[in-house]
């Protein structure tokens, strides 16, 4: 079981770590270091332990598993993921636009408008980078 | 030459068969909606998928899948 699940154990064990030990440190560190530890390391923790649980369900219901594996690997379910992480994409980069202006509007830190603008850029060039990756692969 | 769409008998082929979309489906190992989507025309499949098909019916695929083409007007 343990060979199965071995990223599953470390990711709970890691998360659990990270929720002590942001325990421990809770009237030493600041406020917003213990609470970044709580929140990823319960994250971490749940990711991990629903990991081991599935496992351990689709072992005992292999019908299950099976539907699920279709589920997944379905090609029709594929091109809709495809396509609606396109769509999210598109109105992201939108999104990002307009909060880049209301930060201006409203006169935020120049760091702020800044920031918003250099994810839109990085989102741009990723594109780029993969578009022309798939293209030679295919 | 203008092409037009894709057409398919899967349904009819389905039913001589006696399965429903569910029991295509688990042949072929692709979901119940993808079945359906084809049946329906709302989906075209891939090529893997539409030999499979054939392969399942022991067609050929041109048999089963017709690619409407109105030549010259």
């Amino acid at each position: 079981m343990f060979k199965k699940n071995w990223i599953n154990f470390i990711l709970g064990f890691a998360g659990l770590v990270l929720v002590i030990y942001g325990f421990y440190l809770t009237k030493t560190a600041p406020k917003e270091l213990t609470g970044i530890m709580f929140g990823i390391g319960s994250s971490l923790f749940v990711a991990g332990l629903a990991g081991i649980i599935a496992n351990i369900y689709n072992k005992h219901n292999p019908e299950a598993a099976k539907w699920k594996n279709i589920q997944v690997n379905d090609e029709r379910n594929k091109f809709l993921r495809y396509k609606s992480n396109s769509m999210v994409r598109n109105i992201n980069q939108w999104l990002l636009f307009a909060l880049a202006m209301i930060t201006i509007v409203v006169k935020l830190p120049l760091w702020m408008t800044l920031s918003l603008v250099g994810i839109n850029l990085i989102n741009s060039i990723l594109y780029v980078y993969f578009f022309n990756k798939f293209s030679k692969e295919m | 030459m203008r092409w037009l769409y894709l057409k398919n008998r899967l349904e009819e082929l389905r039913k001589e068969k006696g399965l429903t979309q569910e029991e295509l489906a688990n042949e072929l190992e692709v979901s119940r909606q993808t079945i359906s989507s084809i049946e329906n025309e709302r989906y075209e499949p891939s090529i893997t998928l539409a030999f499979k098909i054939a392969i399942f019916f022991k067609m050929k695929i041109e048999e089963i899948f017709i690619y409407e083409v109105q030549q010259n007007v």
